[in-house]
């Protein structure tokens, strides 16, 4: 009985897909009416990244940032995967971890949303508070402190350091960007938090076409609430950013990306969070400027996990 | 009524870089930030929307409590209230509690004070050397809250090092210095970050290390790298915190010569090679670099928090056997070739060669081939004496020296009474000299040559190599 039920299985192995190989090949959409009405002469094209399986972008550095230290040895399964990090990275790397098997610890300041700590927590990630008052840097400062103590109980992966990071984007996002519009890409628009995603796929792209536009996208003031990007005149620069890298770097203002993301929901129907509303702002400021071209934006995450933010309940 | 609004780092530069703004009389939040915008207008469209509306994303937290979880902007303050603005995302480089709790005997001086506190924590300092002075350096610097301190070193720890270098355990002994340096640094300090440069500073590289930082602290033990880094300093315009020591004295200065001279205008000239002993021939009393170099950090903290009173332009000057400070006015010197309005320098040089030394690599010189033939070798001498063989042995090293080990058998003459004591021995013996290395028992040598005698060796490598070669009990030093 037992070896039938064995056999059975084993006839069924090639059915079904493993879930870390769904990280990437997202879709790339159309945004038909919004280009339509504000900007006819130009294609505007959304990387859909709330498809991989934790739900963002981040996905892919995550992966393969994991992989490498699994590679070279820094990542065993008797390490704790440490990092500073109330967003999408820390969601990606408590999926991938559950698959994986490995103990997650994330510092996250203290008012972070309810639904955020709930994924986190729903993964089986544990939380290590820090106060409000210092945001992010209060947990990236408690992360240091902790792998200071006992570097040999953790694998810190440092995404804002570490070359996998954009080298995730390199090897997938860019190569699919190109596949996607058959090599017609004009203008590539991302976000600048890491700079991961605009140097990894910004080189790639550039390799097949130097002709290629990159836009860099930040916010257009230190203080913004746009979760994710960074002001970098006003921040740490992170190590893997290449400054020479991006032709124009544009300016976005957290209400006008609040605003481009009511529309996203309400005209094309993509619920998605504030760092693709400033993508689009970007793209749609770039199209004034030219006077045809494919423009492919990145669209970071989607919507579900900002609900909570207030500029839902404003008027407009 | 009293309160205190705290501003996030990114708002601080619209309101003339405060960290704080005190509110009399208010009685609700929104009261309070009426108050804020009307002094600091520029704040007025970051913390509003066009319609006079809080912008969405914008916290204001009483007392850690978030208002909107109370009245909104109708909440009430009381005297002694702490408003926070916080963003929702991404904050600046402010102080958690725990490290206001580590820093408060600094805080509660208003010469320090959070904003002191915080320029600490922003000040990127680099040390020149992990060795004595490195070591007070370090561990002042790291337990004063120095955001980021580089390290310069690639060195190992050495048993001689203990002594004065207190940064290291006798565990260390063996390991890479900046190894343990980081280690014994971040123990005391985790909230800093520290950079490690294991690499010799040279012409080739100075610059490119030193760009990053706001402050160079020279600590190290050779006039070439005191040239190099006065120099690299001097093109960076970086101002560079210089301390030497040498057995019970020491000096100390800030050379910056944006505001004052620079080490060239000092001394223009290294001294001739060999001139001045380093610590290992001469000696340091193992205090010395604690005391200069907690002079140095003192500098240094000093000029991050922006005092005056540095020690630009003097030149402080320290006798600890006679517990002297002195202190000498320095002035720019005019024709300094890289300070001066007439330069000639216009990037790093050859510090090695500029100091008269022979290469990077070769800073002890070889014995040339005039000493050959005059040479024996301690395996050599040990045998002569084995089989009875009628030879003197003569310790040409200073009486405390010999107190820490000598040759059976051997005789002291120390060099310094060379010429007087002479006489005391027989031409017609076979005689052989040592000192620590073979250095001065050769200048020993040469005056018996002079004086007819012939039946002269030089040990080689000295009591040194002695201990190495034939005697392993014997300690070295």
């Amino acid at each position: 009985m037992q070896t039938g039920t064995e056999a059975a299985v084993k006839q069924h192995l090639a059915l079904g897909e493993e879930l870390l190989s769904k990280v990437g090949k997202t879709s790339l959409l159309r945004l038909r009416k919004i280009a339509q009405a504000e900007a006819p002469h130009v294609t505007l094209l959304a990387k859909a990244e709330w498809e991989n399986p934790g739900g963002s972008v981040k996905d892919r550095p995550a992966l393969r940032m994991l992989q490498a230290g699994e590679r070279s040895g820094q990542l065993t399964k008797d390490k704790i995967i440490l990092d500073a990090t109330s967003g999408n990275t820390g969601i990606a790397y408590a999926m991938i971890a559950a698959v994986k098997g490995y103990r997650v610890q994330l510092a996250i300041p203290a008012n972070v949303s309810e639904e955020r700590k709930r994924i986190l927590k729903a993964y089986g990630a544990e939380l290590i508070f820090t106060t409000p008052l210092e945001s992010t840097d209060g947990a990236i400062r408690e992360v240091k402190r902790l792998y200071a103590e006992h570097p040999e109980r953790y694998f810190f992966p440092d995404q804002y350091n570490n070359d996998e990071n954009w080298k995730a984007h390199f090897e997938t996002t860019g190569p699919e960007i190109w596949e996607q519009t058959h090599g017609e890409v004009t203008h590539f628009v991302a976000g600048l938090g890491t700079a991961g995603t605009l140097v990894g796929t910004g080189r790639r792209l550039k390799r097949y076409n130097p002709q290629i536009q990159l836009i860099a996208v930040e916010p257009d003031a230190a203080f913004h609430g746009l979760e994710g990007l960074k002001h970098m005149k006003a921040a740490i620069v992170p190590g893997i950013y290449d400054r020479a890298l991006p032709d124009q770097t544009l300016y976005i203002s957290t209400e006008e990306a609040y605003r481009r993301v009511k529309q996203l929901a309400r005209q094309e129907g993509l619920l998605v969070g504030p760092s693709s509303g400033a993508a689009l702002a970007a793209a749609l400021h770039i199209a004034t400027q030219i006077e045809q071209g494919v423009l492919v934006m990145i669209f970071p995450d989607g919507g579900s996990r900002y609900l909570s933010d207030r500029f839902w309940e404003e008027a407009s | 009524m009293t309160a205190t609004i705290l501003l996030p780092t990114a708002l601080q530069a619209y309101a003339n870089k405060r960290e704080t703004f005190t509110v009399n009389s208010a009685t609700t939040v929104g009261d309070a930030l009426t108050r804020l915008v009307a002094q600091h207008a520029a704040l007025k469209q970051h913390l509003f929307d066009d319609t006079g509306k809080l912008r969405s994303f914008v916290n204001i937290f009483v007392n850690e409590e978030d208002i909107r979880a109370q009245r909104g902007l109708a909440t009430p303050i009381n005297d002694g209230d702490e408003l926070a603005i916080v963003p929702s995302v991404a904050g600046g480089a402010d102080l958690s509690n725990e490290e206001i709790k580590r820093y408060s005997r600094h805080l509660i001086m208003p010469e320090v004070g959070m904003a002191g506190q915080r320029k600490l924590k922003e000040a990127k300092v680099l040390l020149v050397g992990m060795g004595g002075l490195g070591s007070p350096l370090g561990l002042y610097l790291a337990a004063a809250g120095v955001g980021k301190l580089g390290l310069v070193d690639m060195d190992k720890v050495d048993f001689t090092n203990l002594q004065r270098q207190i940064l290291y355990t006798t565990p260390d002994v063996g390991k890479p210095k900046l190894q343990a340096a980081k280690e014994h640094l971040q123990a005391i300090n985790p909230h800093i970050e520290i950079e490690l440069h294991e690499t010799r500073l040279s012409s080739d590289n100075a610059l490119e290390i030193f760009k990053p930082y706001d402050i160079i602290i020279d600590g190290t033990d050779n006039f070439p790298t005191r040239y190099l880094v006065n120099d690299a300093c001097v093109l960076l315009g970086k101002p560079n915190v210089y301390g030497s020591i040498f057995r019970f004295e020491g000096q100390a200065s800030v050379f910056d010569a944006r505001k004052g001279p620079c080490y060239r205008c000092l001394y223009p000239e290294p001294p001739p090679p060999g001139l001045v002993p380093s610590c290992a021939e001469g000696g340091v009393l193992g205090i010395l670099p604690g005391l200069i170099g907690v002079i140095q950090a003192t500098e240094a903290i000093k000029i991050i928090l922006g005092k005056p009173d540095t020690l630009v332009g003097r030149l402080l000057l320290i006798n600890a056997l006679k517990m002297r400070f002195r202190e000498l006015q320095l002035k720019k010197d005019g024709a300094c070739p890289i300070c001066g309005p007439k330069r000639t320098i216009m990037k790093l040089i050859d510090y090695e060669q500029f100091c008269g030394l022979p290469g990077a690599h070769a800073q002890q010189p070889e014995p040339t081939d005039e000493r050959q033939g005059w040479e024996i070798a301690p395996q050599e001498l040990e045998t002569l004496l084995k089989n009875g063989q009628d030879v003197r042995v003569i310790d040409v090293r200073e009486p405390h020296e010999w107190d820490i080990c000598h040759i059976e058998g051997a005789q002291l003459i120390p060099l310094s009474e060379f010429t007087e004591r002479m006489h005391e021995l027989n031409s017609a013996e076979p005689i052989v000299l040592h000192c620590k290395s073979g250095g001065r028992s050769w200048k020993a040598l040469q005056i018996l040559r002079e004086a007819g005698f012939t039946k002269l060796k030089n040990l080689k490598g000295g009591i040194t190599a002695w201990a190495e070669d034939v005697d392993p009990q014997m300690p070295t030093y």
